[in-house]
């Protein structure tokens, strides 16, 4: 700085800036496009709320308010990638409830586990069982979640129950004569294959594959070669712990699936049935939640039944979540029917399907994380 | 609505600037006392009477008392009138459900406490008027005739909801006179503000979501590590959002033409519970000084007499923090190491360099750990696995993942790096603009990050 020369006038010129900034972003935001619904957060976004008098006096409306700027704030999922980058030079371990773990895989966190929930749900699994008919078999699997088969990519000590140990709690209790599915050793041994997603909560289809080869080993069934089938690949997944997380440096993931024998499969649906002649609904492949190509996702009773009836047994009767939704494809090497109950849409009574059904074989068959949270498994018993 | 919020950012704020500054200089109170009756309204319409009394009853009461100076009764009628009316609103907002729960406990009644929103910044408004009528009592002050420029001073946005406690006589002149637009205190209060927004959004938020964390696991079975790592993570959270708030605050004011009091320095480099409460809270340190503590005596007076003094400021400062026994517990924590250190402690500390320290933030922690745990039993449980030993490895992770957060936070709870900034921006003016831009958009980028919510319909 020269003598007799002014000191530059800096906190004059931060005063500017931050008018500028704000008064900019401002006016910028209030001129954005105004968006209806995001991709990204799989849901509708908050639109301008209607004044009136009495909303303000309740204090509805500015909360609404509130909500509306947020969801459409001006470059909104711009932001949320900088503050992804941002954690990430902090070194978290984890964000919104998602664990990053080695080699860019991503854990969902499990809370601590419900005894009593757990307990209830097993007297629920007992009472179902000794409902069914003479001569069906039971068959009970409880599939691992990533983190249980995955240890070595897990951050040391994340604060995660310990499924292994559940899971033979949750086979201990169960009643005589099932049949268990010890999905967790079959997973385990094969640690090194990729058979979970990085960005997503579900088992790959590989994954699947395993699981579908423990069920058939427990059942005395020929599993299918995998080389045997006729293979599809799609591109660009990103997953739901993506979606959770954000993390910026998330690779998008190939998602697997394999062409089955001819089959018509029936769906319940709101408006009464849809008939189609795939397990895949290939149009999900280009939207972003690819996994619900599945069976066309999640549906309350779904049956599937081959053309031509030639397989090696007759009926079986799958209670699920959507972790078999890709297993159950290759089932159908195996049955020339298969029902597919999803519980948390079943809208007929148990024991009425039962009845009316002649079922040979019956699998229950759950995710870790489902099977101890789930309420809905009471519809076993109704 | 909240400082650290968009609405606030990109709505409210350019607005109340822009009205502020384009209107005459003359009207400039009440613009801004229009301004803070929105931002007051926005979070809870209903008890906009209430804000309206309270400027009212202590606009009123004070000019009744410059008028009747002559009348000792008359004067010390309306100073009663003014803490019935004050305390009055405070016990029964704040304290009404806290009293009748104890009353129930005590007499195995069952009184239901009507359910009530706590109005917006009571705690803080009505210890400001109090100070006013006090001051126009005491004759330190005339009583403010415009009951615009009274009235902007009551409802004050920037220090209306969390402080500092701005007395009258903090900002009478200010009030008066014609406070013209400048960049230099536009700037200096925008800087002012933008590190005040950092400490809350960037460091208080994060840090405190391990409290969190640890306090959502329950206490029965963490290790003692992890005991201490969700104290400490506590502690700077309350610290960073509490001083955080005071700085947005502070430079809110400045960037309106006034000077607010400093709230906060450094608390925790204080070698003593002295200390600390000389750069803790500061404007409410020195309030409960000047109208409670010197009142009741002061020092002035034999060793009981003190003693019970100290125990009545700080069982009042631990109530006034929330209507809950362990704030009370808070307060007379504090009472009892003050009093320890007035017996003859302190100069046992000044000698200790290293000691000092240890002590002051070892009893700090411990004095946040019962702050923070409102439930006995759950306190219980916490000092239990504080001093349990017990070191099974379930911080590792939280250590990992929160640790320069962490390192962070306590970095810049030292003067250190304002130092280092100081000197930086004295040598490179252009360090300043370059500062507050980036920290403002990363803060905006965290707000932003707050409001989503994905919608994970892909049952399982």
């Amino acid at each position: 700085m020269g003598k007799g020369k002014k000191p530059f006038p800096v906190m004059a010129l931060c005063g500017g800036i931050f008018l500028v900034l704000i008064g900019c972003i401002g006016l910028l935001d209030a001129l954005w496009p105004k968006r209806g619904f995001s991709e990204l957060e799989n849901r509708e976004l908050a639109q301008a709320p209607a004044f009136s008098w009495k909303k303000l006096w309740k204090n509805e409306y500015t909360p609404e308010y509130e909500k509306y700027i947020g969801d459409q704030f001006v470059l909104r999922d711009q932001w949320i990638s900088v503050k992804s980058r941002a954690e990430w030079v902090l070194g978290k371990l984890e964000n919104n409830g998602v664990i990053y773990g080695k080699d860019g895989y991503q854990f969902e966190k499990l809370g601590a586990v419900e005894e009593e929930r757990v307990q209830k749900a097993m007297g629920y699994v007992g009472r179902f069982a000794a409902a069914l008919p003479e001569g069906t078999r039971f068959y009970f699997g409880v599939i691992p979640n990533a983190y249980e088969v995955l240890p070595d990519l897990v951050p040391a000590a994340a604060p995660l129950p310990d499924q292994g140990e559940w899971i033979e709690r949750i086979y201990g209790a169960a009643p005589e004569g099932t049949a268990l599915l010890d999905i967790t050793a079959a997973l385990a041994q094969r640690a090194q294959e990729p058979i979970f997603y990085h960005s997503d909560h579900h088992w790959t289809t590989l994954g699947a594959y395993y699981g579908y080869e423990a069920y058939c080993k427990e059942a005395g069934l020929t599993p299918v070669a995998l080389e045997s089938l006729t293979h599809h690949r799609v591109e660009g997944f990103y997953g739901t712990l993506y979606s959770k997380s954000k993390l910026f440096s998330t690779q998008p993931e190939g998602i697997d699936y394999y062409d089955t024998p001819a089959v018509t499969m029936t769906i319940r649906v709101l408006e009464g049935e849809k008939v189609v002649h795939s397990l895949y609904d290939t149009e999900q492949f280009a939207g972003r939640d690819k996994y619900a190509a599945f069976l066309y996702s999640n549906n309350d009773l779904t049956r599937i039944k081959r053309d031509e009836p030639t397989a090696e047994r007759g009926k079986l009767l799958i209670i699920k979540d959507s972790y078999s939704n890709s297993m159950i494809p290759f089932l159908t090497n195996n049955y020339n029917e298969i029902v597919v109950i999803d519980l948390r849409g079943l809208s007929v009574p148990m024991s009425q399907l039962l009845a009316a059904e002649g079922f040979d074989d019956v699998l229950l068959l759950y995710n870790f994380k489902n099977f101890v949270t789930d309420v809905n498994l009471i519809r076993l018993t109704w | 609505m909240v400082f650290s919020s968009l609405v606030f950012l990109f709505r409210f704020l350019p607005l109340a600037l822009l009205a502020y500054f384009v209107a005459p200089v003359r009207w400039r109170n009440g613009v801004l006392l229009f301004i803070s009756l929105i931002f007051y309204c926005w979070g809870e319409v209903r008890y906009f009477p209430i804000m309206l009394s309270s400027i009212l009853v202590d606009y009123t009461l004070s000019r009744v008392i410059e008028a009747h100076r002559g009348s000792r009764a008359v004067c010390r009628l309306c100073l009663a009138g003014s803490l019935a009316f004050n305390l009055g609103m405070l016990g029964f907002f704040k304290y009404t459900g806290f009293f009748l729960e104890n009353l129930n406990a005590l007499l195995g009644t069952s009184l239901r406490a009507p359910d009530l929103v706590l109005p917006l910044g009571i705690s803080f408004y009505t210890f400001q008027t109090l100070s006013y009528t006090i001051d126009v009592y005491r004759g330190k002050v005339e009583a403010e005739r415009n009951i615009v420029d009274f009235g902007a001073y009551v409802a004050l946005f920037p220090q209306l909801i969390a402080g500092p406690i701005v007395k009258y006589t903090d900002v009478n002149r200010e009030l008066k006179e014609r406070r013209r637009f400048s960049a230099e205190d536009l700037g200096q209060g925008a800087r002012t503000f933008v590190f005040g927004l950092g400490y809350k959004v960037l460091i208080a938020n994060n840090v405190g979501m391990l409290w969190d964390e640890v306090a959502a696991t329950g206490f029965g079975g963490i290790s003692a590590p992890l005991a201490w790592l969700g104290v400490l993570a506590f502690s700077l959270q309350i610290f960073f959002d509490f001083s955080g708030y005071s700085l947005m605050a502070i430079g809110l004011g400045r960037m309106l033409g006034f000077r607010f009091p400093e709230n906060f320095n450094y608390p925790y480099v204080s070698r003593s519970m002295t200390e600390f409460w000389r750069r803790w809270h500061m404007t409410l340190g020195s309030w409960f000084r000047e109208y409670v503590y010197i009142p009741l005596g002061g020092n002035r007076v034999g060793k009981a007499r003190l003693y019970f003094n100290l125990f009545v400021v700080w069982g009042a400062t631990g109530l006034w923090h929330g209507a809950s026994w362990n704030f009370v517990l808070w307060g007379l924590f504090f009472w009892v190491l003050l009093s320890i250190e007035k017996a003859g402690f302190l100069g046992v500390l000044e000698k200790h360099r290293v000691l000092s320290h240890c002590y002051a933030l070892f009893f700090l922690l411990l004095s946040w750990a019962i702050f923070a745990v409102t439930d006995f039993g759950e306190l219980g449980r916490l000092f239990a696995r504080l001093f349990s030993f017990d070191a099974h490895n379930d911080f590792s992770y939280y250590l990992r993942s929160y640790g320069v957060t962490l390192l962070i936070g306590l970095v810049f709870a030292t003067p250190v790096v304002r130092r280092l900034y100081d000197r930086a921006a004295k040598r490179f003016p252009a360090v300043e603009p370059v500062v507050m831009v980036l920290l403002f958009f990363v803060c905006t980028a965290y707000l932003v990050d707050a409001t989503y919510n994905p919608f994970l319909y892909f049952r399982f």
